[in-house]
């Protein structure tokens, strides 16, 4: 179990660095009407950069760690675990982009971060609570 | 937005593909290899795939943060699934959890 927990948070770092590689490509992709022909065209030219293949082995690899993580985890707390993801997201910003962060923003992530918690140990709670 | 909506659906029909397969495979020596073989992990993984364009599609129109607030539903999302499919406990702090998640998101657009 604690080894699955260890391959949560392993899927959530490759996951996040995944998501900072590809939103640098979306980034130079501004496409305004989207069409097959011109899906082919910003395909094309995705797959000649090196962000795309870093951010696609990065999603990749998050990937077989996740078949592992759910082997024992239920979906519903391996998918709480993944809100990480978007603290990473905050930290990252604020830290690296210089972003201003609004105090709402903040108060949106600890409800989101408590929640997590929360069904995370949604069984040591309910026993916690039910022992008293 | 119709690519975010899309690119939730398809997380999580690939999410139920995934963990079907891994509860059949979950005592196999084998592991991985059968569920690189299976046909629902092969299916999963191809959504997934489609799905990297889908993300790259919808965070070319909106932020990344709205983007992640947006797909933060599927946490909520993932507890009704979990409960149908794979008949998980549903509790009171998991619906607390689950209204602390919605409170996050809508505090988020105040």
């Amino acid at each position: 179990m604690l080894n699955s927990y260890i391959l949560l948070i392993l899927v959530v770092i490759t996951n996040f660095i995944s998501q900072i590689l590809f939103e640098n490509l979306s980034q130079q992709i501004k496409v305004e009407v989207w069409s097959l022909l011109n899906l082919y065209t910003v395909l094309s030219s995705l797959v000649t950069t090196f962000y795309f293949w870093c951010a696609l082995i990065s999603f990749c690899l998050s990937s077989i760690l996740w078949i592992f993580a759910i082997r024992r985890i239920a979906l519903s707390i391996a998918f709480s675990m993944m809100s990480l993801n978007y603290v990473l997201i905050i930290a990252y910003t604020f830290f690296f982009l210089n972003e201003y962060i609004s105090i709402n923003q903040l108060i949106s992530c600890t409800l989101i971060i408590a929640g997590v918690l929360i069904i995370s140990n949604n069984q040591i709670l309910t026993k916690y609570f039910k022992s008293k | 937005m119709i690519y975010l909506a899309l690119f939730i659906i398809v997380t999580m029909f690939s999410q139920v593909l995934l963990k079907k397969a891994s509860e059949k495979n979950a005592v196999s020596k084998s592991y991985l290899i059968n569920m690189i073989k299976s046909p629902s992990v092969i299916i999963a993984y191809g959504c997934n795939f489609v799905n990297v364009f889908v993300w790259i599609m919808a965070l070319s129109e909106v932020s990344l943060l709205f983007a992640f607030l947006s797909t933060s539903s599927i946490f909520i999302l993932m507890i009704i699934v979990d409960a149908i499919f794979f008949k998980e406990p549903v509790n009171f702090f998991k619906y607390l959890g689950a209204g602390f998640i919605c409170l996050g998101v809508i505090v988020n657009f105040i």
